[in-house]
Parts: C-alpha cells; structure tokens; sequence
C-alpha cells in the first residue's frame, strides 16, 4: 500500500487521509466507524466560468458556447456500450451529478457494494463516448432543463443580479446556457473540453462513511490511467471594480417581489483567480450571521417594519476570481430593504461590532460546522471544497475557531461599496 | 440501534434513540392532529408562534442569548401533513453533552426550553401577543402565497386539490390565505390550548444522554394539562372520484407541469405497502425507472418524469416537466408504462434494480439524525412499529407477481396540466 497521509482535526475528533496516486489523481479518504453509508466524489476543476478550451486538448485556444461544462457532465454519463445510470442501478447505488461555475462532479451514496460503484464511478468518468447521435439527442433534454429554469423567479432573480455586477468575469453566465448556445454543442468540442480539463492531476476523488483507504486504493491502481501533468490555469480577468447597473427589474408570475442586493467584493485577478484565505472566508462566515442571522438587530427591525418575512437571509458566494455578498428574500418594498441594509452596514462600520454578538455569531457558526461533521455527505463535500480553494481539510474550522472581530470589522469596510452593488428585483405581473 | 417507546401519560410517548456517533443532540416533539378545513390555518401557524418566544424568554434578544449559552442551539417549528393528519413538529438541535465546555447538561436545558416553548408561551392578558400573531400570520400567508414561485411544487399541489376535492387531504398543511391573514391572537389561543388537549404526541430524543431528565419534562408538562383527550386521527383511503377529472390551468411560464394523479387502492396499514413502494419504484421512483428511461430518455419528451407514492393516504403521483405540444404525448406514454407494468412486461433487472434502490435508501435512514427523526415520527399514528430494516425486509421479499397485482390496482383519476398562457387549451 502507498503512504497515505493523516490529516487529523484535535478539535472534533475526526481523521482523514490523503493520497496523490501515481496516475496523478489527488485521493482523500474520511472513514466513519459504524456508519452504513459511503459517500464519494469525482470532482473536476472545470465549471461554467471556463469559456474556453484547447483543441484537442493541446491545440490552440477554442472558445466555449456558454452551457458546454453542463453539457459535457450529461453526456458523460453515456459510455458506448451502456449508461452509467444503468450500471449504478444494477447494484443498487444511487448516482447523481451536478455541474456548478467552477466545477463539475460525479457523485454517488450506497451503502453496499462501494467497491464495484467506485469503478463504475473511475470508469466512466475516464472514458469519453460521444457521437452526433447521443450529442443531437441530449439537445431536447437539456433544452427543457434551460426553459424549466427560465420558469424559476430564484434563478431569474439570481441571475440577474450576477448580470448586474460582473462586466467581464463569466459568472454572468447561465452555467445551463441557452437554447441558442447548446444548439453550437459537438461531439468535437466536447472531447476537446473533456481533454483540457479532465486530467487527473486537475481532478480530485473524496470518499467517505463506510470506507477504508485499501478499499479506494486498490479500485485506483485498477482503474486510473496515469496522465501527463498538465493543470489548466485560469486566465487573469480585467473585472472593473464599478457594477454593470444599479438595479434591474422584471415581471414574473410570483406572489411577493423577490429581491438579491448584491455587492461585488473587491479580488485581485490580475495574476490568475485564485481563492481567497480561510480566516477571510470564515469572517465573512460569521459576518453572514452578524448582518442577516436570524438574532442579529437588522432582521428584527426589518420584521417589525414588515419588510421582510422568514425567506430573508445575508449570503456570501464566491468562487475563483468572484465574491459576492447576497443580501436576498421576499419583501412589499425591496429599495426599502436594499436602503435598511446600507444603513446597517454604515452604523456597524461606525460603532464597530459587539465583542459579545460576534462571539455569539462565531459559535453558532462552529456548532454548525461540528454539527456538519456527522453526515458522510458534507464530510466529502467539505474534502472536494478545500481541495479546490487549496485549503487543509480542517482550516475553516481551525479559522473559525480562532476567528478574531478585527477580522470580520476588514471585511465589512471594504465589501459593501454602492458603486459595486447591483439590486435585482422580481415582481408580480 | 434499537428505540425505546415509554408511555408519559395519554396519548404521549417518548421515543429515545441513544447514539454516540453524533456530535448533536436532537429533540423533536411531534404534535398530531386531524386535518380538518375549520383548524388547518390556526393550527399551521402554531410552531412558529410558539419558537419565536416563550414566557421565560419573551423576545428574540434573550431567546437567542440563551440559545447562544447553549452553543448555538437552534429550536425550528415546522408544519406538515402525514395522511390526513395535521403534524406540528418542534425540534431542537444543540451539541451533544460532552462536547461542552464546563460539563454543562446542554440536552436537558434544550428539553426544558421546548417545554416552556409548548407549554409556557408568551402570552399577555391570557392570548398570545398581538404584535407577534401580526407577525407570524403575515410571514406564513407570504409563505402560502409564495408556493407559485415554485412551479413544480404548485402543480403538485394543484393537483392534490383536484384529486381530493372532498378529502382533508387536499387542504393541504397549512390551509388558505385569506384564512391565515384573518387569524386573531384569541383564535389561535385557543387552538394553543385545543392543541394541547387533543394533539397525540411523540417526544423523540436522539442523544447519548439525559434521557429520564427530558422525559420527565414532557411527562409533567402535559400531566398538568386539564382536559387532556387525544383526538385519534384517521386517514380516508377508501374515497375514489366518479370519473376522471382534468384540469388545464395557464400562466406565463415557459415549460408546462403535467401531473398525473392514482389510486393505488394500498395505504398503511395494508399487507401490499411493501409492494406499492416497490411497484413506485419500478415505475417512476429511480433513475433506471420506466418513466425515466422511456418517457426522458428514449422519447425526451420531458426534463423530469418521476412517480411518488404516499402510503399514508395511499396516492400515487407522477410528475412531468413537458413542452406542452408534448403534453398529450407524454401522458399517453406514461399510461402505456403503468399498462406495461400492470400486464408483467418488465424485466427482471428493472425489477432487482429498483428492489436494491429500495433497500439502500432503508439502510442509510440510521446515519442521518433527521432522517431518523422523520422515520419514527412518521409512524406514530400507526398500529405497529416498524425499523428501517424491516422495512427493507419487507421488499427484498416482494416478488413478481405482488408487483404487477399492485399496478393493477392503479387507477388514474385526474390529470393537472399546467400551461404556457396564449395558447389555446385541447
């Protein structure tokens, strides 16, 4: 067996290890004792903000229509011979996939028969089946996806806001597309991407619960194909520190106005987009709190004042070269919201945050974490997460831990700048 | 594991689940009540009403400053239905006991904290606040209201109406607007009381400690009670529409929602749910199913097609994401795979497939503390307890010909479409 390395968190007690196997491939495994269910994820650095790729995975750059990323995970599920949904089912395992900005993952959870799921899993990934056949014929499904999103007010409402702040960088874009852009979609370019991005060394494999190291080790020396080392990096983007427009509104079928503020944080791109650091995202974890949580000053005065009602909430969203604070919810009067917000952020950078609220905020925000740590599931999302920021496993953890207020005070004076923000408004026909 | 159930006092047990591989401690209490058109909003509005303050906590800032003491225990009230029942389920969630600090009992404090919650609102001059009924109704109305933004939840849910017209089952949990807009702190009073009275409750402790101690609260809480005479709650599973009925219902939206409503003449506590799960399964409820593979995949008439079956009130669901022009379509080849299951043309393997999707999903209910909440729950109204495992038991012994007779039984009774406005319905 190959040496794999221990990565122990004193804090919660937990243990997992890691792996770069031969071929290249990053492996991280997180047993559970006395668990039934194993979890597993094959992660690709590839998403929707990846607009172009090589051709042949070596040629010069092609550009991607928006949707392809998306696209590419449907059809990877098609082997020659059968589906992969086929195969996962003849054993019982239950197979999903989900293709966001800036990844694309395969996932499965069973609870019986994790060594033959995990080849499945290693298999099909690895083996690419495209024809004008199977590529034509995923074009109506996906297209109902497109239109069946386009029926969503979240998404509509989301979307827009993304519109509203970003100028260059792709988060823009709809990571499904449109029905005009897959229609660009071909067998070519699809193995063109699969060949730029799905390398080994730009992919990762969580596995956890019911699970030994042996147990992935041996269906990894099986199944993967050792690559050539070549890493795809993300192009520095110009982004202007300026929003796109200040407000957009449209009209839907919905009962109350849907509303995302959106402020766009300030990120070095210059060089490349990389991720920020774990003391900076456990601030804006605990800021999350602070600003929206249900106990904090700014959701009790916006109750009183019926602004807002339970679907309110203050999110941070990022990813490489993008963060974006989303303050979101159902409200009568969303400029009026957008207006208490600024206020709020204003009067907190003025008197500073209460030692005794960020304390609070700070543990509330580790007991969810540790809470977190009981489910398989999250165990092997939070693997794959800090793989790609490039984090330790337990680094948020250790973070939020040992957070401090002056931390969460940085962020709140640079973050919420007007002339960043974007309010994106859905209402009632 | 297995649970203990111990009987506190009428119509209420506990149902205690120790387990050390958990970090958290979880407390739910299941409230049941009848689903019934002349309660179903003042009841639905309860659970938030009543985790929002109490009498020893009497507002948000020191409601959650001691929740804080508690190392950010969170305690959410969340309104269901199961069969024709009304669930109000109160639910506190801390860290377990021996990851506190200074030995602190967090468990117990959490138990004692939903007591007040449940027995000790804040109330004033005898009724609930008027300022925090304002609130909540407002909040729960916007709520009701909000179901359309979720297009594929409102067709199900349309559907469930035009399926059971005359059922408690197609008020749905939480009722109408309008009702929950009219709503006044003296009504919901005494549906507090009312409640308390009649609600059959199950307290299910999922912890590696401090069991007599939470017990023990309940018990006294509803001891002191007065007039305490659970009402039992019973589930109709005998009603059937006279004919079909259709409905096509337009709004600006660019996919249609088709959803298809049976009978599967099997509700618990019948011989044949085991079947009809299992019978759902190979039809719509996986990804290898006849409606994905043949209605998705093979013909792509749709994004999604799936079944769901409900064994409390025995319904079948089956639920497509269509462009109308497919519509008809889609429907025609949905009922041409319950033909095909019914007449035993399927293959073993679309059989085993769907049996070891089954099972696994029993199996993995122990390592998820909601999931196992929502299972023992779920079966406090029923005659006999059951385990995940036998469950899973139960359908690995399924065979062939229980399947097929449990397709036979489908009946579809209505077909709700959801459609692009502008066009011209038929």
């Amino acid at each position: 067996m190959a040496e794999w390395k221990e990565i122990r968190c004193k804090r919660s007690g937990e243990c997992c290890y890691f792996l770069k196997h031969r071929s290249g491939l990053p492996i991280y495994v997180w047993p559970k004792r006395d668990y039934t269910t194993a979890y597993a994820v094959f992660a690709t650095n590839y998403g929707a903000i990846d607009v172009a790729c090589l051709k042949g995975g070596a040629g010069e750059p092609v550009l991607l229509p928006a949707g392809t990323a998306h696209y590419l995970e449907h059809k990877l599920f098609e082997n020659e011979d059968c589906d992969a949904f086929e195969r996962y089912a003849e054993i019982g395992a239950n197979a999903n996939a989900y293709t966001s900005f800036d990844q694309t993952a395969y996932l499965f959870t069973c609870t019986q028969n994790l060594t033959e799921s995990l080849e499945i899993l290693l298999d099909f990934v690895q083996k690419p089946y495209f024809t004008e056949k199977t590529v034509e014929k995923e074009r109506g499904i996906i297209g109902q996806e497109i239109r069946m999103g386009e029926d969503s007010p979240f998404r509509r409402v989301f979307c827009n806001m993304l519109t509203g702040l970003y100028k260059e960088h792709p988060v823009h874009t709809d990571i499904a597309g449109t029905v005009e852009s897959i229609a660009q979609i071909t067998p070519e370019l699809l193995y063109s991407c699969y060949d730029t991005f799905y390398n080994l060394h730009n992919m990762v494999l969580a596995v956890s619960g019911n699970v030994t190291c042996e147990q992935v080790e041996a269906v990894a020396d099986r199944l993967l194909r050792p690559c050539e080392p070549k890493v795809p990096r993300r192009a520095p983007i110009d982004e202007p520190r300026e929003s796109v427009t200040p407000r957009t509104e449209v009209a839907m079928p919905v009962a109350v106005p849907l509303f995302y503020l959106g402020y766009k944080v300030p990120l070095d791109t210059s060089q490349g987009l990389g991720s920020e650091t774990p003391e900076a995202f456990a601030a804006a974890e605990v800021l999350e709190e602070l600003l929206g949580g249900r106990s904090s000053a700014l959701y009790a005065s916006l109750m009183k004042q019926e602004l807002i009602n339970t679907s309110f909430d203050v999110e941070y969203f990022n990813g490489p070269g993008y963060g974006v604070w989303i303050v979101g919810g159902e409200s009568r009067d969303p400029d009026a919201v957008a207006s208490a917000f600024r206020d709020e952020v204003a009067r907190l950078r003025r008197e500073g945050v209460d030692p005794e609220e960020f304390a609070a905020a700070r543990n509330a925000v580790y007991g969810q974490m540790i809470g977190d740590l009981d489910n398989p599931e999250s165990c092997g999302d939070l693997l794959i997460a800090a793989h790609m920021d490039g984090f330790g496993v337990f680094d948020l953890l250790e973070a939020v831990a040992s957070l401090t207020v002056e931390a969460v005070e940085r962020r709140l004076a640079t973050d919420f700048e007007e002339r960043a923000s974007s309010l994106s408004i859905v209402s009632p026909l | 594991m297995q649970p203990t159930i111990h009987r506190l006092c009428a119509g209420v047990e506990s149902l205690t689940l120790p387990d050390a591989r958990f970090k958290t401690a979880q407390i739910t209490v299941g409230l049941f009540l009848p689903l019934s058109r002349d309660t179903v909003e003042e009841y639905a509005i309860l659970p938030r009403l009543l985790t929002r303050a109490c009498a020893a906590y009497p507002d948000f800032t020191t409601l959650n400053r001691r929740l804080n003491e508690l190392y950010g225990a969170s305690v959410t009230g969340q309104t269901m239905r199961v069969g024709e029942a009304q669930l109000l389920l109160l639910t506190a969630e801390a860290t377990a006991d021996r990851y506190a600090l200074h030995g602190e009992a967090v468990t117990a404090s959490c138990a004692q904290l939903l007591c007040e919650m449940l027995f000790r609102p804040a109330l004033e001059n005898g009724a609930f606040r008027r300022e925090d009924v304002e609130t909540e109704r407002r909040c729960l109305a916007e709520d009701v209201r909000a179901q359309i933004n979720d297009k594929r939840w409102y067709a199900r849910r349309r559907a469930e109406e035009l399926l059971c017209p005359d059922e408690a089952y197609g008020i749905g949990q939480f009722g109408s607007a309008e009702v929950i807009e009219q709503l006044t702190p003296e009504r919901v009073t005494a549906a507090w009381r009312r409640m308390l009275q009649c609600a059959t409750v199950r307290v299910m402790l999922q912890s590696d400690g401090a069991m007599p101690q939470v017990e023990e609260a309940f018990r006294r809480g509803f001891s002191e009670v007065e007039g305490r005479a659970p009402v039992p709650c019973v589930t109709d599973t005998t009603t059937h529409l006279p004919e079909l009925r259709r409905h096509t219902e337009r709004m600006a939206i660019n996919q249609s929602k088709l959803v298809m409503g049976f009978r599967t003449g099997c509700a618990e506590p019948h011989e044949d749910v085991a079947a009809t799960r299992l019978m759902n399964a190979v039809l719509g409820g996986t990804p290898s199913s006849l409606l994905f593979r043949n209605v998705r995949e093979k013909l792509s008439l749709c994004y999604y097609c799936s079944s769901a079956y409900d064994r409390m009130k025995g319904l079948l669901l089956v639920q497509s994401g269509v462009d109308e022009v497919n519509a008809a379509r889609a429907e025609e080849e949905i009922l041409r795979q319950v033909e095909a299951l019914a007449s035993g043309d399927f293959t073993e393997d679309d059989l085993e497939a769907a049996r070891r999707c089954v099972t696994q999903s029993f199996e993995s209910v122990g390592d998820s503390q909601s999931a196992l909440a929502a299972w023992y729950i779920t079966q406090t109204l029923l005659p006999q307890q059951s385990e995940p495992s036998d469950i899973r038991y139960a359908v690995e012994t399924v065979d062939r010909e229980a399947v097929i007779r449990a397709a036979k039984r489908l009946r579809c009774e209505c077909v709700y479409l959801l459609a692009q406005e502008g066009r011209t319905d038929g």
